[in-house]
């Protein structure tokens, strides 16, 4: 039985369609990425899973069934839209919130300790939310996330706004909570967290599923949408290319989904002072491939539209 | 029940501990304290206890006879004088501060003269001359008709259907009571409103609200937050009220000439009665507006004039003791914003009929019912549009049933 089952739902906001038949399965002890660029529509799923929003059509079950109240305990939500009560120290927001969750106020105690040890906030526990920096906040609202150990944890930009050494430690507490049993949904940018962490993946883009599997597969299905090229020359605007970055001493060519990478060759063959020294048929980055069906995705509705 | 519990109680430490509870909590019955202090202060400091006098050309007067201590408590000592020249003599010196001179007359002019120096005699002189006066004046009669006149009458005023009665003594507490009532009923319950306006504005300004909805209902979220509130608003009245009550038990004892007050139960229960739902309709109000502002200062200025509304009755004071029974105070009694008002005001000048005053209640509380329903409808509606208006006419359209308004949960701040 899936954590998270959603099948076919739609959610409109006056003529906007946030959502548009999205489907997805999150297994039981998975970390699930569930990507897509701004405005695609995956804080609206997000909500739509937290029953925040009702959808227009479909069906949502969240462990094992649609949500009611008891069940909400077993949640642990960190909003992209991050807020603790500010006037208020650290400790007695804290311990609140994880009473809110079906904690006991001694249990809730003895756990905090804990965490507020590991994220060095616990001689900062008796001061104001607001005298706190903004990664210290952050650390915070995750402590608020985790405390009441739930069993579907739902995190929207978990990196957001944390120095390498924090965002090292958010990722293995994350790994640590999949090693426990506990079920993740992740929605971030960050696609080399992704591609470091997740088992699989939706993405969404206009409120559509573009792509949705696991990560190891999807890469291997999108082998030869992108070429590694070692050389000089201008490698820029190329037919059939969505992106070209330089890495290094390399260019990365992101390339339409359809477009032979023989074809670019000859493109680059036919161009003026060009020369090649290496070119190779990449296996895709996350981030290439997100780039590729994106805006492949986004050409077509230019078609489309136009 | 239990997540209620939680959120009220935070709700109540919270407001408790801040410095604007503690001063306006013991402030005010400092304030009444000091004001009972100096008016007692003043009281005492200007009791007039020096001797009167008197010069009796009629002789009506008996010096030998004189009120009885049980008969009346008199202070000053009465001197007779059988000369004005000397009488006059004492009071330039000071000796007694006025006389009083009966003409030969005066059982058939019944009038006496005065003399005094600079400052009129105080009470007291006035009261012991007449009591003396009094005495004398009825020595001849039967004892039993002596003590009727001498005994202040006693007089009770009953409504022709006999549901009201007002006894000598509690007059000046009935009009002063609804004031008390008023003032109270602004500083707490309105202060409170406010903050409820405040706590939910600034739980969309924390960003706290997304978490929140996760973790308990809305109907729980409001409902602990209106309990916490009205725990705030028993605290404060259970100070004030525990106040008063020291207060005029210290100036009854201090001062003699303090009015006997009784406990005017009838107007307590209804104030209580009142109260609960009033404060109810207050906070489902300010819930709506907390939530249909961007930032908690926009919402004070809106909460003004709501509070306008609750306290208009105030601005018809002159009418409810002119003509406590006017069309328009019997509107404003059925009108669950004023309701609580005009009867407390109205219940000490007039015998509110029973059908207004159970057709008000029920109004009252049907209101206060649909204001936290309502209030709840539009707080799931506008609880995650961040920095974003909320109209009126979205507001209206969650009152109204409209189940895909409410499912949609109305245009959101971002779709992402």
């Amino acid at each position: 039985m899936p954590t998270v089952e959603i099948s076919h739902i739609s959610k409109s906001f006056g003529s906007t369609r946030a959502v548009d038949d999205v489907s997805f399965r999150v297994e039981k002890g998975e970390i699930f990425g569930l990507l897509g660029p701004n405005g695609a529509g995956k804080t609206t799923t997000i909500r739509i899973i937290l029953d925040i929003f009702k959808p227009d059509s479909g069906q949502v079950s969240v462990l094992d069934g649609s949500l009611d109240e008891t069940k909400k305990n077993r949640i642990g939500y960190l909003p992209e839209e991050r807020g603790l009560y500010k006037d208020q120290k650290l400790e007695t927001v804290l311990l609140y919130l994880g009473t809110l969750k079906g904690m006991e106020m001694s249990a809730a105690n003895e756990r905090l300790g804990e965490w507020l040890h590991r994220f060095d906030l616990y001689q900062h526990r008796h001061k104001k939310v607001q005298e706190l920096s903004r990664g210290m906040q952050q650390k915070a609202q995750i402590i608020a996330t985790l405390l009441h150990e739930p069993d579907l944890i739902i995190v929207d930009e978990p990196f957001l706004g944390l120095d390498p050494v924090n965002t090292r430690l958010i990722k293995e507490i994350i790994e640590e909570q999949r090693f426990a049993g506990r079920t993740i949904i992740m929605s971030t940018h960050q696609m080399y967290q992704v591609e470091a962490l997740c088992n699989r993946i939706v993405l969404v883009n206009h409120g559509r599923t573009v792509l949705y599997g696991e990560v190891e597969q999807i890469k291997r299905d999108f082998a030869g949408n992108a070429v590694v090229i070692e050389g000089q020359g201008d490698f820029s605007d190329l037919p059939g290319v969505l992106q070209t970055r330089r890495e290094n001493s390399d260019w990365h060519l992101a390339l339409q989904p359809g477009t032979n990478p023989q074809d670019v060759f000859r493109a680059l063959a036919a161009r003026e002072g060009i020369k090649i020294e290496r070119f190779e048929i990449a296996e895709p980055s996350l981030d290439d491939i997100f780039i590729s069906v994106v805006k492949g995705d986004d050409e077509v509705e230019g078609v489309d539209n136009g | 029940m239990g997540k209620l519990w939680l959120v009220a109680k935070r709700e109540f430490l919270l407001r408790v501990s801040r410095r604007t509870f503690l001063v306006t909590t013991f402030a005010v019955p400092l304030g009444f304290a000091a004001l009972i202090a100096v008016g007692v202060f003043i009281a005492i400091k200007s009791a007039e206890k020096r001797p009167v006098g008197y010069v009796d050309n009629s002789g009506v007067l008996d010096p030998a006879i004189v009120p009885s201590l049980n008969e009346i408590d008199d202070t000053v000592e009465i001197r007779v004088y059988q000369d004005v020249s000397v009488a006059q003599i004492d009071l330039e010196s000071g000796d007694i501060q006025a006389y009083f001179v009966l003409p030969e007359d005066y059982r058939r002019s019944q009038q006496v003269a005065v003399y005094y120096w600079e400052e009129k005699p105080g009470d007291d002189a006035w009261e012991a001359f007449n009591n003396f006066l009094r005495v004398n004046l009825l020595a001849g009669l039967p004892e039993d008709r002596r003590q009727r006149v001498l005994e202040e009458p006693e007089w009770t005023v009953r409504s022709v259907d006999g549901r009201r009665q007002v006894t000598a003594g509690i007059g000046i507490l009935n009009l002063i009571l609804p004031f008390i009532a008023s003032f109270i009923f602004y500083l707490s319950v309105m202060t409170s409103g406010g903050y409820l306006l405040q706590a939910i504005a600034d739980e969309k300004e924390n960003r706290t609200i997304e978490v929140m909805v996760t973790s308990l209902t809305p109907e729980q979220l409001i409902g602990g937050k209106t309990a916490g509130l009205l725990a705030v608003v028993l605290t404060q009245l259970t100070v004030w009220i525990i106040t008063i009550v020291i207060a005029l038990i210290t100036a009854a004892t201090m001062l003699e000439s303090f009015p006997t007050l009784s406990v005017p139960w009838s107007f307590l229960l209804v104030v209580a009665l009142y109260l609960l739902p009033t404060f109810v309709l207050i906070a489902g109000i300010m819930t709506a507006i907390g939530v249909m502002v961007t930032e908690a200062k926009q919402g004070n200025q809106i909460a003004g004039v709501i509070n306008l509304a609750f306290m208009a009755p105030w601005f018809l004071s002159a009418m409810i003791f002119t003509n406590p029974d006017h069309p328009v105070l019997v509107i404003l009694t059925m009108i669950p914003f004023s309701a609580f008002l005009t009867t407390a005001m109205r219940w000490s000048i007039t015998a509110i009929p029973a059908w207004q005053l159970i057709v008000s209640w029920l109004l009252l509380v049907a209101s206060a019912g649909f204001s936290l329903w309502g209030s709840a409808r539009i707080f799931r509606l506008g609880m995650l549009r961040y920095g974003k208006q909320f109209s009126l006419r979205t507001a209206l359209g969650a009152l109204r049933n409209r189940r895909s308004w409410i499912k949609s949960g109305g245009r959101p701040s971002e779709v992402s």
